[in-house]
């Protein structure tokens, strides 16, 4: 077990640079999620941890000890670090007893206590009947199992996971989103997870770290990244979310169009004029009900879609402005409807414009 | 017990840096070691000594200045030049349709076709002018004797010591290049593309013009081009047909700088240039067209199209398509089988001339012929297994980017391909004959020197199959725990052991029968097959030559039926196996 502690870690291919100095700490024993979309260096970090990639600066130690710096790369074999495979990369050629057992084998171990820990691995990921089985043999869910008992039998420190559920149809993979929690409280192996699944890094993560760019751009609790969001790309990122673009007024003010809305400040704006969005969930726009004294819009219903659990409406409140609602499934909503719009100001929260989302192009 | 994990962990990562950069800068040096002599030395002699006198031994650009002066050193060249010209001319034309009847008609015995000419491929292209002498030699030739006998006429139909005989030997060899080529150009072909032209109303003769063979010139275009380096490359056909009558062409050239005294080997090493550049030309022509070939293949799913029914072209069509079957493989096997089992072939193949009498001779009598069966086996076997393990080597360091300057070694093994077998011959005779590395005679010397031929053949398989094995199964092993080279011995090699045996052997068929690149490395001792087959006709003993060319052309199916059955084998268990660790 140990902690691992990330500094200033960056690293480019040519003039591309993956990741921008990044710093994270990952405390003994706990789960971090790297969330965020392709190419935003999750995957990156990933390699670094791994030892398969040697960073162009900063560095990277686990359990106080450095293992990657530009000069000195520890080789992966060294570290005591396992990596889950996004594809599984299971041995096709050796069974899963053969698979798990490899790493177990290296280690010189006396037979009875290989066996004790093969059994034992196997007995935590519930493979333990179909031991003798060649891979081909098996389902993608029970190849991941193997990958996963694989990286778990040699007890490392730590436990990297790269996208592990992404081939996985969704049915399976929430399944082993619990599995993977369930192993993780277990074991409680310092784990670092990979995912671009939003879903998956709520429900598995102690901390969720939101990067995009080669950045991270919020370290937090899940609740924090949903609740909480730093900016408008977390918030848009992490569940469904409606942006809004407006003129930052004062403090907690931003007006669209001709009507002032009131919301939390996360803009760190100042003097007025400046462009900012105003950010608030779909499921937390109210219809058809003036909720309080402000934040009221009238709007037009543009489309309106019955999805079972709830109703989908997207209603136009200014010229090319829309924004999402999720509703009750008994409220009905006709396209051209005019209807009364509220957005309650505590789900409301202002961030600066993000500079490098696309502009609208100056008419 | 937290804190004295972690030291010893510290301890192992630190112990297992330095391991790990020791092992990878020892197989790195013996590795690049090894390549300086195969490839560089080589080479290297041949470019220094071709700017040195033969007499004086000073520097000088004479024997350049020669090779371009109105002398007899024009004629070979320009001799070889019309025969490769001519030899892709006539393979092209005989390759192309021969592709397309077997792989888009219902012409019949299309299997037979198809196996007669890959027999062909395997064929040493020498043992098939031998097989030619023997059916129309001017004078004793089967064919002209019989022509002769039905006619009554006094001069012969054939006559094969000719400049067109070497075209026809040579190009009905050749084929098979542009034959695989096309072949697999037409069967990877989506048969989608053809039926979006039908579907817009184009019929089967505005079709293939207009979409089949647009897309298959790649194919075409590259088949020409190799077809072009053979003809320009080959040494024992020429050898056999043309020298008698005092022709020559730049490999005959080269090889007759070595038999004057003292051998002209200043002279000949600049005499290599000119092949050399042309060879590398072509490659790199090749190259380019290779690779803009890529965008036409991509989305075939390799199904086979429908068959063109060729109704009454059935019969005349296959009588052209039986041309290369029967001229490079049934006549000059059974004419070379006949006299083999003859004890004078003058004779003809009557019973009363029928005899084992030299097979027994040399398998049970000749010390020599013995001798040179078990060496080309050894020395085949030897050579190609040193080639896979550098050429797996070589891909592994490529295509898993272990190095930076990776790049640069894959260009090093791959610098063979523009080299011609007999250039190298002579490179390998200037670089060890010499001291420190006085290698000539020894088994060693003629080994490296296939080694080095067939580099490029041994890395782009072994490439080939790395690029099938992903990754991530390698990484897998090194995150818990194995170093590199158990990696590779424990994941990586035995995930290679089907594609390793086909590698191999296509490696070991090549190096069975060549003949130029041994041909002035070999001692009395040292004799393979091929060579002392070349030396036996010399003497005029057609058919000792006959008995040991056969013996050859058996052993080299026995070995090539084992490894098929080894590999079937292999195949089916890897089948499975490889659906799971190539794609995500």
């Amino acid at each position: 077990m140990s902690d691992i502690d990330i500094r200033q870690l960056s690293k480019s291919y040519g003039a591309y640079q993956a990741l921008k100095s990044i710093d994270l700490h990952i405390p003994d024993g706990a789960l971090l999620a790297l969330l965020g979309p392709s190419g935003c260096g999750k995957s990156t970090t990933l390699q670094l941890l791994a030892g398969f990639d040697t960073p162009s600066g900063g560095e990277i130690r686990a359990g106080g000890e450095l293992i990657s710096s530009p000069q000195r790369v520890v080789p992966p074999e060294r570290r005591g670090i396992s990596l889950v495979f996004q594809n599984y990369a299971v041995w096709p050629h050796k069974t899963v007893a053969e698979n798990v057992a490899f790493g177990l084998q290296l280690r010189k171990l006396a037979r009875a206590e290989l066996e004790a820990r093969l059994s034992r691995a196997l007995e935590a990921v519930r493979l333990t009947p179909l031991r003798d089985r060649y891979p081909f043999e098996l389902s993608g869910g029970q190849q991941q199992r193997v990958a996963l008992a694989r990286a778990l039998a040699v007890e490392p420190r730590i436990l990297l996971l790269d996208e592990p559920l992404s081939n996985l149809d969704a049915h399976l993979r929430e399944e082993m989103r619990f599995e993977i929690r369930r192993v993780h409280d277990e074991l409680g192996i310092t784990t670092v997870y990979v995912t671009h699944d939003q879903g998956e890094a709520l429900v598995t993560a102690d901390e969720v770290a939101v990067m995009k760019g080669g950045i991270v751009q919020q370290l937090g609790s899940p609740e924090d990244i949903f609740e909480r969001p730093s900016n408008a790309f977390v918030a848009s990122f992490i569940g469904s979310n409606n942006e809004i673009p407006g003129q930052h007024e004062a403090p907690g003010q931003l007006r669209v169009a001709d009507t002032l809305l009131h919301a939390q400040d996360r803009s760190g704006l100042s003097g007025p004029g400046r462009k900012a969005v105003l950010c608030i969930r779909p499921s937390r726009v109210r219809l058809g009900e003036a909720g309080g004294a402000t934040n009221n819009l009238n709007g037009v219903v543009r489309r309106s879609a019955y999805l079972g659990e709830y109703r989908d409406v997207l209603v136009e409140i200014a010229p090319n402005t829309t924004l999402r609602a999720f509703v009750s499934p008994h409220l009905h909503f006709q396209p051209g409807e005019p209807v009364l719009v509220h957005l309650p100001p505590e789900h409301c929260q202002i961030f600066a414009a993000p500079d490098d989302a696309p502009r609208a192009r100056p008419l | 017990m937290a804190s004295s994990r972690s030291v010893s962990a510290a301890r192992s990562a630190s112990v297992g840096y330095r391991c790990h950069h020791a092992f990878r800068l020892i197989v790195l040096v013996i590795l690049l070691a090894v390549l300086a002599l195969l490839i560089v030395q080589p080479l290297g002699w041949i470019v220094f000594n071709s700017f040195h006198d033969d007499v004086t031994g000073q520097w000088t650009l004479r024997n350049y200045v020669q090779i371009f002066t109105p002398t007899s050193l024009w004629a070979p060249l320009f001799n070889s030049l019309v025969l490769a010209t001519a030899v892709a001319v006539i393979s092209t034309l005989l390759g192309v349709p021969l592709a397309w009847l077997v792989a888009r008609t219902d012409m019949p015995m299309r299997g037979f076709v198809r196996l007669f000419t890959m027999a062909a491929f395997v064929t040493p292209s020498f043992i098939g002018a031998l097989g030619w002498i023997l059916l129309a030699a001017p004078n004793s030739g089967w064919l002209n004797v019989g022509w002769r006998a039905l006619s009554g006429a006094d001069w012969p139909l054939l006559s094969i010591y000719s400049m067109i005989g070497t075209i026809f030997v040579c190009s009905i060899y050749t084929v098979p290049y542009t034959f695989t080529l096309v072949s697999s150009a037409l069967e990877e072909m989506p048969v989608e593309l053809e039926d979006a032209a039908t579907t817009l109303g184009s019929g089967v003769v505005k079709t293939m013009f207009s979409v089949t063979i647009p897309l298959v010139m790649p194919a075409v275009l590259v088949g020409f081009i190799l077809s072009f380096i053979q003809g320009m490359t080959l040494f024992g056909v020429p050898a056999f047909l043309l020298t008698p009558s005092g022709t020559l062409v730049v490999t005959t050239k080269l090889a007759e700088f070595y038999q004057l005294f003292p051998p002209a080997l200043y002279m000949s090493a600049a005499y290599c240039m000119p092949l050399i550049a042309i060879t590398g030309m072509l490659f790199y022509a090749r190259r380019c067209i290779l690779g803009r070939r890529q965008f036409t293949t991509v989305g075939g799913k390799g199904r086979a199209g429908r068959k063109i029914r060729l109704k009454g072209w059935r019969l005349p069509a296959l009588a052209f398509a039986l041309i290369v079957p029967v001229t490079a493989v049934v006549l000059p096997y059974i004419a070379i089988v006949l006299v083999s089992l003859s004890r004078a072939w003058g004779l003809g193949p009557i019973p009363s001339n029928l005899t084992l009498h030299w097979y027994r001779w040399a398998i049970f009598e000749n010390a020599e012929t013995q001798r040179a069966i078990v060496n080309s086996l050894l020395y085949a076997g030897g050579a190609a297994s040193f080639c896979m393990i550098i050429g797996i080597l070589v891909a592994y360091i490529v295509e898993r980017k272990l190095l930076r300057g990776a790049g640069l070694i894959a260009a090093l093994v791959t610098i063979p391909i523009i080299i011609p077998g007999i250039v190298l011959s002579v490179g390998f005779f200037s670089a060890y004959t010499r001291q420190p590395l006085t290698l000539y005679g020894t088994a060693t010397i003629i080994i490296a020197a296939f080694v080095a031929t067939f580099l490029p053949i041994a890395y782009s398989q072994a490439g080939s199959i790395l690029k099938g094995i992903s990754p991530d199964l390698e990484r897998a092993a090194r995150s818990v725990g194995a170093t590199e080279a158990r990696t590779f011995a424990s994941i990586t090699a035995p995930l290679m052991r089907g594609g390793l045996v086909a590698g191999w052997l296509l490696v070991f068929i090549p190096i069975m029968r060549e003949l130029s690149v041994a041909i002035f490395l070999v001692s009395p001792r040292t004799n393979v097959m091929t060579t002392l087959i070349y030396n036996y006709k010399d003497g005029g003993n057609y058919e000792a030559v006959c008995a040991a060319s056969a013996l050859l052309l058996f052993a080299t199916l026995i070995v090539v039926l084992l490894a098929r059955f080894v590999t079937e084998g292999a195949a089916y268990r890897r089948r499975n196996a490889a659906s799971l660790g190539a794609v995500p």
